[in-house]
């Protein structure tokens, strides 16, 4: 009876959010549908405004037989290294300022300085220190996702309710069976969110650095393929880059991120789910 | 085990001001009595238990003595309401998993919740979970159980099968129970001895 109920409770807001779905998609086709007619009479000219047929043929040429799937692949896997580096840095920082007030003190410091600096303001700086390299791109993805995760990471260690805590103790669970079990586990959902943030941020300071940067690594990565259509004033290139960014965006965004709470969180947070 | 307190003495400050909930207060209960402890809300009856249990500043609470809050959400939500149970075996005995299972399994059948070991604690009704909060505490064999309230939230049914499920344990375990209510009707159903905060200074009658 129990389970139905849940069930119940469920399917209301599943219909809503087909029907959401169902009005953006409509959306998406009618600016599409837009931009068509906007090529087709050009009301713009076809040199600046190429129409989507023509971006995606050059997508798919690109990603055919140029480099463009190497570089999403460089750029994806640059991006999620950081993050993870990210996330176990401030899991760290996080932790050691539940440790002590000392550690408390030093961790509010560096993020009241490093939280509101865009991490292109330090480009310049990361230059010099680290060329530009592969390390150059990972200590920025770093210095972007870093801030959110362990801010929110820390609001939720803030938010544990005192009940767990008590629990914890009447268990006469160690300080790190509370840290990991209680504490963590707890605020998940708030690093969970974090990371999202972290992913959001880190992924147009990506896009930004490679173009500063040039071709890293072999062929450079997503940010450095828009920047070198505009040198061939390779318009329709330059959409599909755009396009790109955009659908990349969006899946690990969306998809992704929403599959990892449903996975985790959503099954004994209903609101999550 | 026997619980004995002297001189008691709990203060709280708030805005400059010294509250005593408690003051000078001494309690006895022998081991296996169920002691219920009566009095209008806010005259130190949550402070008394807690002090009991070692969770006001100074003390340390230990799984001898465990705390049954009012509150129905003291079951972790991340677990399963039988991985909560089994958690705590694993923690308080270092058994394996699977042995930690099993005994879940018996400890959940004794709370006659054994069909709900894979449920979310936020898919069982507030009565199953104050009886899962009651298996948590068996499970890790505590001898004293601190009881604050727990079914006072409770529909008047669930309650009365609450109150009987505890009185079973209670005998059949030999366990210690000093149960916290305001309500003079349950504490007369379940308890020995009841006794009764007056005011705020924590004078007590028996």
């Amino acid at each position: 009876m129990l389970k139905r109920e849940t069930g119940k409770n469920k399917a209301a807001p599943m219909k809503k959010e087909k029907e959401g779905f169902l009005i953006q998609l409509n959306w998406v086709l009618f600016l599409l549908g837009l931009w068509q007619i906007a090529h087709t009479l050009e009301w713009v000219s076809p040199l600046l405004l190429p129409g989507p047929a023509q971006v995606l043929e050059t997508l798919g040429d690109s990603l055919v037989r140029g480099d463009l799937a190497y570089q999403i692949g460089y750029s994806l896997t640059i991006i999620i290294t950081g993050i993870l580096a990210a996330t176990a840095l401030g899991i760290l920082m996080a932790l050691a300022s539940q440790h002590s007030k000392i550690l408390e003190g030093l961790v509010k410091v560096l993020s009241v300085m490093g939280h509101p600096l865009p991490a292109l303001a330090l480009l310049p700086l990361i230059i010099i220190w680290f060329g530009t390299g592969d390390l150059s791109i990972l200590v920025i993805i770093i210095h972007s996702a870093l801030w959110p995760i362990l801010i929110n990471l820390r609001a939720g260690f803030q938010e544990v309710p005192a009940i767990y805590l008590d629990v914890g103790k009447n268990l006469e669970l160690s300080p790190i069976s509370i840290a990991m079990e209680i504490k963590m586990k707890f605020a998940l959902p708030y690093l969970l969110s974090g990371i999202r943030i972290a992913f959001a941020r880190s992924w147009r300071a990506l896009i930004g650095a490679e173009m500063v940067f040039g071709a890293i690594g072999l062929k450079g990565g997503i940010g450095w393929y828009i920047f070198k259509q505009r040198t061939f004033m390779n318009t329709p290139g330059l959409f599909a880059g755009i396009l790109v960014v955009i659908l990349l965006g969006f899946m690990m965004e969306t998809l992704l991120f929403n599959w990892i709470e449903r996975k985790t969180i959503g099954k004994w947070n209903p609101k999550k789910g | 085990m026997d619980i004995n307190i002297s001189n008691a003495i709990v203060e709280y400050e708030s805005g400059g001001d010294t509250r005593r909930v408690l003051n000078g207060l001494n309690l006895k209960v022998k081991s296996g009595e169920f002691v219920s402890i009566l009095g209008p809300s806010g005259c130190g009856k949550t402070t008394l238990l807690k002090y009991i249990g070692g969770f006001l500043e100074g003390g340390r609470p230990s799984r001898q003595i465990f705390m049954i809050f009012q509150d129905f959400h003291q079951l972790f939500p991340w677990r399963t309401l039988g991985d909560n149970i089994a958690y705590a075996i694993q923690k308080s005995s270092g058994k394996s998993r699977a042995e930690a299972r099993k005994q879940a399994e018996s400890v959940l059948k004794e709370v006659g919740l054994e069909d709900y070991y894979d449920y979310y604690p936020h898919q069982l009704s507030g009565g199953m979970k104050q009886r899962g909060a009651l298996a948590r505490a068996l499970a890790v064999e505590s001898r004293v159980l601190l009881m604050d309230e727990p079914f006072s939230s409770l529909d008047p049914e669930s309650r009365e099968a609450a109150q009987r499920l505890l009185l079973k344990i209670w005998k059949e375990r030999g366990l210690t129970v000093i149960f916290v209510t305001h309500d003079p009707q349950e504490a007369a159903f379940l308890s020995d001895k009841i006794l009764y905060f007056k005011d705020l200074n924590g004078e007590v009658q028996v």
